[in-house]
């Protein structure tokens, strides 16, 4: 690890970003804070984690990797920011502020504090939104439309088809779900293009990934085996 | 006859094996102690040494847990936290 990520040049960038701690055990008798790995529940060396101010942990990157370390403290980031939006707003109404109710609840939905049928209650209940709102409640709408279709699809076999003709009908209308749904429905309509050898559905399957997430390596590799799978079917 | 009875014999042998046992648990003792004070001074070398790593410059890593998370209070930032060890295992 030290010879390999942490060593190499573009680490500094990355660590400019965060607290970068070394924790060394050090089984020095007395010394503070020696016992940290096992208090915060790891058992092996090396481990790499993203802890808060608190000290708790807050998440692992998932490789050993500085693009991994920033894919991670990306996700982090923007939750944490959305904990301290939920925060201010609450704050806010405490404070005697009218008219958040919307916004507060879109806080919520963001840190997955709302989920299923009472997502659509609560934006059914909302009256008076303005345009602006009212956009950002029939995506979330579409976007809880596309999880319960997505989840359907993963736990039956029988309803992808139906669950794809279903995505091929919002493709159609340019009605997209947004990014922090979209890859599964990206890759349902795949599994269907490549299995049926529809290769108009698999090409407009490969511009949305291209299109949607230009700065995924992962996500763009996908697409590039997708593409070879395009150039099989139009041999 | 010799100078003492046979209960007096008993008395002084076991006497003299407590006090064999004694010494030689006091001895046993000093090495075991020693040795840890000995393992104690390995283990803070390698601390010593590892501190000069130079992945620790080159990525500005704070080695206090207290300092750690006083900064990241300050600067609104998340900590990312390295666990490795000092001590050859």
């Amino acid at each position: 690890m030290e010879r390999g990520p942490l060593s190499q040049p573009d680490f500094p960038a990355f660590s400019a970003k965060v607290i970068p701690f070394l924790h060394l055990t050090t089984r020095i008798k007395g010394k503070k804070h020696d016992g940290l790995l096992g208090e915060k529940g790891f058992r092996s060396f090396p481990t790499l984690a993203f802890m808060d101010a608190e000290g708790k942990i807050i998440g692992q990157p998932a490789e050993r990797s500085i693009a991994s370390f920033e894919q991670a403290f990306d996700v982090l980031s923007k939750h944490l920011e959305l904990v301290a939006k939920h925060l201010a707003l609450e704050k806010r109404i405490a404070n005697g502020e009218k008219g958040l109710e919307f916004e507060l609840f879109v806080a919520e939905y963001n840190l997955g504090k709302v989920t299923g049928e009472a997502v659509t209650r609560r934006i059914k209940a909302f009256k008076d939104l303005t345009p602006a709102q009212q956009k950002q409640a029939d995506q979330i709408l579409l976007d809880e439309e596309v999880i319960g279709l997505i989840k359907r699809a993963m736990e039956d076999e029988d309803a992808v088809r139906t669950v794809s003709a279903r995505f091929v009908e919002l493709l159609d209308a340019n009605t997209l779900p947004s990014k922090r749904v979209a890859l599964d429905f990206w890759a349902i309509l795949a599994h269907t293009a490549a299995k049926d050898s529809n290769a108009a559905l698999l090409e407009r399957v490969i511009q949305g990934l291209r299109k949607g997430y230009p700065d995924r390596e992962d996500v763009q590799n996908y697409a590039a085996s997708l593409e070879e799978k395009l150039k099989e079917l139009s041999k | 006859m010799n100078g003492r009875s046979n209960s007096q014999s008993e008395v002084f042998s076991m006497r003299r094996a407590i006090t064999t046992a004694l010494l030689l648990g006091t001895v046993l003792l000093s090495t075991s102690f020693g040795a840890q004070d000995a393992e104690q001074e390995r283990f803070k070398k390698s601390y010593e040494k590892a501190l000069t790593a130079e992945f620790i410059s080159h990525g500005n890593w704070i080695t206090d847990y207290d300092l750690a998370r006083e900064r990241a209070k300050k600067e609104g930032k998340v900590i990312f936290v390295f666990f490795s060890r000092s001590y050859a295992p």
